[in-house]
């Protein structure tokens, strides 16, 4: 069951960080005043 | 800088995809935890409705990369660039998850972490192809060239991806690595969080895909505007 648990963990943990990392990037984006919000 | 139809494909895709896969993950799981344990090798079987789905995910991935690359040879639209880089980048993420999640399951059912079979090689030598694409544009960014030769590269390197998924073939029988599935092989109650687990990968790459080429689009208005600004202040006063 360890084996199991680790691979999923491993998964759907470093997406969720991928997909976490990504927001923050373009939230940092969105507030720099040289980015066009039109 | 143009804002061509993949920067606006991903930023309308970002919100579909994000629901999509709220509404597939929590499901998918849910069938993963109520599918029957396999009667040979036991809970460990299940690693199969993760590690499949991220296989089908790095395949669409670098297939986007290779046609992101010919548009872009073809229309000469950084957008296509950046589409490809993007897919590229999320495609070594899936690979890489491949790479760490097969030798868990083999670990569990081989007593190894690792063999040098035909698949586990064409495997890694498909994630270290496209890791040094991504290494490659790291070191000479922006330039046309670099994106001319990032395009001919990606589409060069998308041909290992079927000898990749033919390999259990090609190898004639001596393969450790389980065949690829064939209609029937799937158990009762295993197709269903199989084929979710599949179309719950395609659905997190497309949205991690949308996320990523929206980042770059950003990026690139930043630096243009950076650059618009940054000429204008450094214009002589008394041209104003």
């Amino acid at each position: 069951m360890g084996y199991v648990i680790a691979a999923y963990g491993l998964v759907l943990g470093v997406l969720a960080l991928y997909g976490i990392r990504l927001a923050g990037a373009r939230r940092e984006l969105r507030k720099s005043p040289s980015t066009d919000h039109s | 800088m143009s804002d061509g139809g993949p920067d606006r494909l991903a930023r309308r895709a970002v919100r579909p995809t994000g629901w999509a896969l709220a509404i597939l993950a929590p499901l998918w799981l849910f069938l993963v935890l109520s599918a029957p344990v396999d009667s040979v090798q036991g809970v460990v079987q299940k690693i199969l409705y993760v590690h499949v789905p991220c296989a089908f995910a790095t395949y669409a991935a670098f297939a986007c990369t290779a046609v992101g690359g010919a548009l872009y040879l073809w229309r000469r639209d950084e957008a296509w660039d950046r589409f490809a880089a993007s897919a590229a980048e999320v495609g070594v993420l899936f690979c890489l998850l491949v790479i760490a999640t097969g030798p868990i399951w083999a670990r569990a059912s081989w007593g190894r972490w690792w063999s040098w079979d035909l698949r586990l090689t064409l495997t890694l030598l498909l994630f270290l192809v496209y890791l040094s694409y991504l290494l490659l544009r790291s070191f000479t960014e922006g330039s046309e060239r670099t994106a001319r030769f990032a395009a001919v590269y990606g589409i060069a390197g998308l041909a290992i991806v079927p000898l990749n998924y033919l390999a259990i073939d090609l190898a004639g029988g001596r393969s450790i690595h389980p065949e690829n599935l064939q209609r029937g092989s799937l158990g009762a109650g295993m197709r269903a969080p199989f084929w979710l687990g599949v179309l719950t990968g395609l659905v997190a790459f497309a949205h991690l895909l949308a996320r990523r080429v929206e980042l770059a689009a950003l990026r690139e208005r930043a630096a243009a505007r950076d650059a618009a600004h940054g000429a204008r202040a450094g214009e002589a006063p008394w041209a104003t």
